[in-house]
């Protein structure tokens, strides 16, 4: 379609001017460019942030038909490809794989009790769906903006795409989910610093290295499957790609496809997810209040989790002989490895000579499989609630 | 409040419930799994061990 003034006249959205049309494209415009320059500048998630970034400059250059001919509404290739990707899940659950290839759970199996941190820190999730629903969203859209918080980006699109929310809520609940998990290093520290004392931070924790059987490793995968399956369904796309991601890396006969898992399929799937999930970000459906809203409900999952998984932590310590630290809690969101490095340096900042970063990344990956099975908990509740 | 808005909060009060229930009882059952799991001996250093 070349340029033409009068059919972009025609296909105006109803109730728009002209000038109101230019303004909010120079806002999506400037939002592109902000999301590239933090990629590139700030190095925040730039794998995603720059794709989406410049998808979000491209769905908005007047008469594209990138996404959709403005004129014969007809498809055009990022339409397609979000319909043939994101709305039937297949992007979340390939990344899955590459994630499952890259995660060792050998840490969990040292100091399984760190395990009750991937519970304790999805508690945001459930905390922010309560206060999404009071703001006014559906059931639906409310679960699906309260897993943001799980720091866990695939689960969130996976969540949001199973109940056929609308591009309009896609696009925010993606970028939120995105840019919040590139923000750990700065959100997570005051909420921790503010929910402990410096003697709280300056536990030491006891690690014991323990070697692994081969067999245990094998076996993991298949086990937390059968039982994730068992106790909710829903989750065996997510966990079980995850997991047959984790059994190609650790059954030892399959180290090409392991190493492939881990870069090319998670490069091609993040190169194409995150432009597809950029163009979705049209001016129409995003200058809108719910996207301030979104963003803001993201950042109070996260808020609400990493305090979730600390508390937890003090309340343990009431009971307990060795005492836990409780910033290992606040790793139990999923944003993995970034928020167990967070918590291993504010603990030597407190004292250069603790170590805690084996426990926080225990329950680091423990945060992983809770964060999924807590979405499929979403699914399955919120399903049953709406009729799905 | 109007009652669909306290009908909606009530729905995700029993989500949180059950859901949050939901995710503990499985990583209580992955724990348990873990801990049987980690029983298995490591045959390598077993033989290595029997050698010495």
């Amino acid at each position: 379609m070349v340029f033409n003034f009068d059919t972009l006249l025609e296909t105006l959205p109803e109730g728009t001017s002209l000038t109101e049309y230019i303004i909010k494209m120079l806002i999506m415009f400037a939002i592109g460019g902000i999301l590239i320059y933090l990629a590139i500048k700030k190095e925040y998630e730039p794998a995603l942030l720059l794709p989406i970034g410049f998808g979000a400059i491209l769905a908005n250059i007047p008469l594209t038909s990138i996404v959709e001919n403005p004129v014969t509404g007809e498809l055009g290739i990022f339409g397609a490809l979000y319909e043939a990707t994101i709305a039937n899940e297949l992007f979340p659950v390939l990344i899955f794989i590459a994630v499952g290839a890259m995660i060792d759970f050998g840490p969990l199996f040292q100091t399984p009790s760190m395990l009750f941190f991937g519970a304790a820190a999805q508690f945001g999730i459930f905390a922010t769906m309560m206060v999404a629903l009071a703001l006014g969203f559906s059931l639906k859209e409310a679960g699906a903006i309260g897993v943001i918080g799980a720091a866990d980006g695939p689960t969130t699109i996976y969540v949001g795409s199973a109940f056929g929310l609308d591009k309009g809520i896609m696009g925010p609940l993606t970028v939120a989910a995105y840019s919040y998990m590139s923000l750990v290093p700065i959100i997570q520290p005051p909420v921790i610093k503010a929910l402990t004392t410096k003697k709280e931070r300056q536990i030491r924790m006891d690690f014991q290295q323990k070697e692994v059987s081969k067999l245990t490793r094998i076996l993991f995968p298949i086990v937390v499957t059968v039982i994730a399956g068992i106790i909710a369904p829903e989750s065996v796309a997510l966990i079980g790609a995850l997991m047959f991601g984790n059994l190609i890396r650790e059954c030892g006969v399959l180290n090409r496809l392991s190493e492939t898992a881990q870069t090319t399929l998670a490069n091609l799937v993040t190169i194409l997810l995150g432009i597809t999930i950029g163009t979705t970000m049209n001016a129409e459906a995003f200058l809108t209040k719910n996207t301030l809203l979104i963003m803001l409900l993201g950042l109070v999952a996260f808020i609400f989790d990493t305090a979730g998984g600390v508390m937890f932590a003090k309340l343990l310590n009431l009971f307990r002989k060795d005492k836990i630290n409780p910033m290992v809690g606040a790793a139990g969101i999923s944003a993995f490895p970034m928020s167990a490095r967070v918590i291993q340096k504010l603990a030597k900042d407190e004292d250069p000579h603790n170590f805690v970063l084996m426990q926080s990344v225990a329950a680091n990956v423990s945060g992983q499989l809770g964060s999924v099975v807590a979405g499929s908990m979403i699914l399955v509740l919120i399903g049953k609630i709406a009729g799905l | 409040m109007n009652t669909e808005l306290k009908e909606l909060l009530l729905q995700g009060l029993e989500v949180t419930g059950l859901g949050l229930a939901g995710v503990f009882g499985a990583l209580i059952a992955f724990y348990i799994m873990i801990v049987l799991l980690a029983k298995i001996p490591v045959k390598n250093t077993n033989e290595n061990e029997n050698q010495a």
